[in-house]
């Protein structure tokens, strides 16, 4: 009974999620939504703007910056979650629950 | 693993993975490269010190709390940082000086954001290798 309605749950959100990509834009087509000012903007005045040469940089870091913030807390937080996972039970003085 | 040979390697070879991870972290704003991957190289090293010199004097064992304080401070130093954006848009007239494009000190506080970047993504790494090996938090 469970595996039966695992297994309807996943196929009815792979198949939403199927029908969803069909209506992707082709791919590398002129008119596509990402073609717009933006990709313009940051490749003609990112080094203006932000002081470096490394436009890649300077979109993670300056536009993007609190994507690239809430990335490092996902890695934080995935350490946090992988602890519980590696570590063994017989290791335990009185310093291994300090970080 | 622990051979002699690979003892000498790396005793060559870590200075330069230590100074190529900085260096990718410092100039990440003007070469390719940033807080992502000098850390990477840099937990790279880390774990090869850790691993080939355990108990002898070389032997890194990070004093207990250490890694954790580090990626939390980077962590909070990273969001004061981008918080001193937030509160100040451009058009308030508060600006940081950018410099010139292509020179060390330019693009205003990016290279201090690389840097935390790296330093979080140095510790986490490392942190996970001794967790995975030795099944303890690193003390």
């Amino acid at each position: 009974m469970k595996t039966l309605l695992t297994l309807l749950i996943t196929t009815s959100l792979a198949v939403l999620l199927l029908l969803g990509l069909t209506e992707l834009p082709p791919f590398g087509h002129a008119d596509n939504p990402a073609h717009n000012a933006v990709m313009t903007r940051y490749l003609e005045e990112a080094a203006e703007e932000t002081g470096a040469a490394n436009v890649v940089t300077a979109m993670i870091l300056d536009y993007r910056g609190f994507d690239t913030f809430f990335e490092s807390i996902v890695i934080a937080t995935s350490l946090l979650a992988v602890i519980p996972l590696f570590i063994r039970e017989d290791s335990s003085d009185e310093n291994t629950h300090q970080l | 693993m622990k051979t002699p040979i690979s003892c000498e390697v790396a005793r060559i070879l870590l200075p330069f993975i230590y100074l190529f991870g900085f260096y990718v972290m410092i100039y990440g704003h003007i070469s390719p490269g940033g807080g992502f991957a000098g850390g990477s190289i840099l937990a790279a090293g880390l774990i090869l010190q850790h691993t080939l010199f355990k108990g002898e004097p070389q032997s890194l064992s990070p004093a207990p709390g250490t890694l954790g304080r580090l990626i939390g401070g980077a962590l909070i130093l990273y969001g004061l940082l981008k918080a001193l954006h937030f509160f100040n848009p451009p058009h308030s007239g508060f600006h940081i000086p950018v410099g010139v494009a292509g020179t060390l000190f330019s693009g205003g506080t990016l290279m201090p954001l690389n840097i935390l970047i790296g330093i979080t993504v140095g510790a986490t790494f490392f942190f996970i290798a001794i967790l995975f090996e030795e099944g303890r938090l690193p003390l």
